[in-house]
């Protein structure tokens, strides 16, 4: 809960930063956002490692194959890149290339889930 | 988390706006303009390690 309640007051401390430098180059506004955004994701990211690794343990507890969960893991990932890259393109002003990388993302996670697909229709042609 | 680096980023910004109004206000618009662009370029060096180690993060998180 500490953890948060600091990343919070790093990130509304850093937009008033941000809205001053906007008023001089918004360039150096948008680049410095973008700084903020990659070092904040990346510790976000380093502390949701350790729940990758939980994910694995309770997997092999429970007897699932982990190929399945595999897909969506990759899923997970590629909502969160085009997520990320959205916003950074709206922030930017660019919301018809937001669109088209979350385009993009649909379709890469639809080609992730293919596999899935064949499993379940796998399964439903043995019963 | 690297927050030197944010506020080594935002001290360049601040540099670079305060730079950039008082170029714009003495009439030298393509001063602030390549002030503007050095800056950024100071700013995306310091920031392109980070983006590849964000990547590489995510690709390992989420099983590339």
């Amino acid at each position: 809960m500490g953890e948060m309640v600091r990343f919070s007051v790093l990130c509304i401390t850093a937009c008033f930063a941000f809205t001053f430098i906007a008023q001089g180059s918004r360039v150096m506004a948008s680049a410095a956002a973008l700084v903020c955004m990659v070092v904040f994701l990346k510790y976000a990211l380093e502390q949701g490692a350790f729940l990758t690794e939980r994910i694995g343990v309770l997997l092999s507890a429970s007897g699932m194959d982990i190929e399945l969960i595999k897909p969506v893991l990759k899923v997970l990932g590629i909502s969160l890149c085009a997520k990320v890259t959205c916003e950074i393109c709206r922030d930017m002003g660019n919301g018809g290339l937001a669109g088209a990388v979350e385009v993009f993302a649909h379709i890469s996670s639809l080609i992730c889930m293919l596999p899935l697909l064949e499993e379940v229709l796998k399964l439903v042609g043995s019963i | 988390m690297d927050v030197d680096l944010i506020f080594k980023v935002a001290a360049v910004g601040i540099l670079v706006a305060v730079l950039n109004q008082l170029l714009v206000r003495s009439g030298r618009e393509e001063q602030a303009m390549m002030t503007t662009l050095a800056g950024l370029i100071v700013v995306m060096m310091m920031i392109i390690q980070q983006i590849s180690q964000m990547f590489s993060l995510i690709k390992s998180t989420f099983g590339f």
